[in-house]
């Protein structure tokens, strides 16, 4: 079993998919922290930065595509790498702006293995 | 009042008697024994209720009877019509609805202004022709029946010589000679009944479109259904779908006329045009390109304008529409809508077409999913390797034809529903799959017959829009 000091931050409104897919990082052993919505996920960017940042793509309150552009505007947050964690496809996010960032460097769409997942995140962190 | 009935059907009589040429004041009296002031009084009752009328002869007045005292009114001048009489004809002459008085062989004696701003003032002209432009009095009105005295009152609704749609609601009604009119309230419901017909359209249109999402159309299917039922709310003259085909970048064509090569290949250019800019565009023959022609063009534009003039010469088109075909930002086609010359189609219409368009998309986009989903699954159900699926609780919920064939069952129905541990020797596996996302190692295996094998098993967990949703294992299927 690997052993990892990255942290991955979780965005999303589900409390379901929150609690499962924290639960499966820090078993895997990342370092977690859970976000309901952009504005806590601003909040919390503040106090720490991650990673990763496992981003679900319409959730209330805060658009994403504003809350991408809040991260971008946060030099700070240069290094992060986002994953976006969608039931929505992928077209219809580039459609509406959300892929143009450079920290986007995947795309996982619901329903989706773990495996996948997981993958995914150490990629990201093997980019850094 | 019976006194009086008596009277006034002994006037009418003395009248008759003296015949066509009209009977004075004297004649009529020296037949109904009254005096010359209370017989007057008689008259002018009568004439006041349309039975009888008078012609000013010099200083005498000639009385006849009415044969149909309702024409009488509008064959008199304004002078000669009584105050009632004058209020009563501006009121039929003025209502908002057509009003007509046939005689008993079709003839035109009087129509109101409402329909004489529809076909002119035709008075005196047969009403199969005025109103229908034939000759021949078999008309499908309904008219005739009540003439022929079959029905008391008719009520119809029948497309006139301008094609308009009109209701007809005509009824006789009896003159004190005998003779009857035919009366008629007409109303132009053309748009009405049009806009009915729309709606009633429009309603099977979206029926139809839900229908596909919960029916296992194929794209042919939708395509067709589609394109027929959207004539019927249009009008169009041709339509087509082209699905793009982004692997083998073709467009397959569904089509309610089909042209020759050329012409086909000219749709195609369109279709690929419209995909390209992602925004529809029109081309009228009586203009030019419209709308979002500086940008993502993906060809000149002289050579997009001559394939649509092409088209358009090619079939006597007015209109080209293209719209794409996007659902979720991904593009499945174009919808080519072609109308011929003299039809132009409204913004309603068109922006109908651009919601159907996206409609369409879903279903082609559900359709492709669908047969993805098949040929991925079929790749499952002919693996050598076994796989199956369980709730987060570890409930079987699906298995491929290779483990029923190593666990040694006939049907997955004997397999579904039965527990993790029905099947495998160790009963912790879900729970840590579901804390850690997946699991590998090596398992003890339990056959049907009871008898057991161990197997390497991969174990991943799957999370859904709301949370973790199934379970999905891959064993070995080289039995040990």
């Amino acid at each position: 079993m690997s052993t990892h000091t990255a942290t991955v931050m979780v965005v999303d409104d589900e409390p379901d998919v929150l609690l499962s897919v924290n639960q499966i990082l820090d078993a895997n052993n990342y370092r977690t922290i859970k976000a309901r919505d952009g504005y806590e996920c601003l909040a919390k960017l503040k106090e720490e930065v991650p990673d990763v940042l496992l981003l679900d793509i319409m959730m209330p309150g805060l658009t994403t595509k504003e809350l991408l552009n809040e991260i971008e505007k946060d030099s700070r947050l240069a290094g992060m790498k986002i994953i976006f964690l969608t039931a929505i496809h992928s077209l219809e996010a580039e459609e509406i702006g959300l892929l143009n960032s450079k920290r986007v460097v995947d795309f996982i769409e619901k329903p989706f293995s773990v495996r996948r997942m997981l993958e995914a995140v150490e990629k990201a962190i093997k980019l850094e | 009042m019976k006194v009086e009935g008596e009277i006034f059907n002994k006037i009418i009589a003395a009248i008759q008697d003296i015949g066509d040429i009209g009977a004075t004041m004297d004649e009529i009296s020296r037949r109904v024994p009254l005096e010359r002031h209370t017989l007057s009084k008689y008259l002018n009752q009568l004439r006041a209720d349309g039975r009888i009328s008078y012609k000013q002869i010099g200083r005498a007045k000639l009385w006849y009877v009415s044969k149909a005292p309702l024409q009488h009114i509008f064959r008199l001048s304004e002078d000669e019509k009584t105050y009632t009489e004058k209020i009563f004809s501006r009121i039929l002459s003025d209502m908002p609805e057509g009003i007509l008085i046939l005689d008993f062989d079709y003839n035109i004696l009087f129509m109101n202004h409402y329909l004489v701003a529809l076909y002119g003032n035709c008075v005196g002209e047969k009403f199969h022709y005025a109103f229908f432009g034939s000759y021949n009095d078999n008309d499908t009105s309904g008219i005739r029946e009540v003439i022929e005295g079959k029905v008391e009152e008719i009520e119809t609704q029948v497309e006139d010589k301008e094609g308009r749609i009109i209701n007809i609601k005509a009824r006789q009604v009896e003159n004190p000679d005998g003779s009857f009119s035919i009366i008629a309230i007409i109303r132009d419901v053309t748009d009405r009944v049009r806009n009915e017909e729309r709606i009633k359209n429009l309603s099977e249109l979206h029926r139809l479109l839900g229908e596909s999402v919960n029916r296992s159309y194929t794209i042919d299917q939708l395509c067709s259904t589609i394109l027929k039922n959207l004539q019927d709310v249009i009008g169009f003259d041709m339509g087509d779908i082209l699905i793009y085909d982004p692997v083998e970048e073709t467009l397959s064509s569904y089509s309610t006329r089909e042209g020759d090569d050329e012409v086909e290949d000219c749709k195609r250019i369109i279709a690929r045009e419209a995909i390209q800019r992602k925004e529809p565009f029109m081309f009228s023959c009586c203009s030019d390109l419209n709308a979002n022609t500086n940008t993502n063009t993906s060809m000149d534009m002289d050579e997009l304008t001559e394939t649509m003039t092409r088209m358009a010469e090619e079939y006597n088109l007015q209109e080209l529409h293209a719209i794409p075909l996007k659902t979720k930002g991904e593009i499945h086609g174009a919808l080519l809508i072609f109308t011929r010359q003299g039809k132009t189609l409204s913004d309603a219409d068109r922006s109908l077409l651009e919601g159907i368009s996206e409609s369409i998309a879903g279903g082609i986009a559900k359709i492709k999913a669908e047969e993805e989903w098949r040929l991925k699954a079929s790749v499952i159900e002919i693996s050598s390797h076994p796989i199956f699926m369980t709730s987060p609780g570890g409930k079987f919920t699906y298995v491929n034809p290779a483990f029923l064939k190593v666990w040694g069952y006939a049907e997955d129905r004997e397999v579904l529903g039965r527990s993790w541990s029905d099947l495998w020797a160790r009963d912790d596996i879900p729970a840590l799959v579901r804390e850690r996302g997946s699991w590998r190692g090596s398992l003890i295996a339990k056959r049907r017959d009871k008898s057991e094998f161990t197997t390497p098993l991969f174990v991943s967990l799957i999370i859904g829009k709301k949370g973790p949703l199934q379970l999905v294992g891959i064993a070995n299927s080289g039995i040990r």
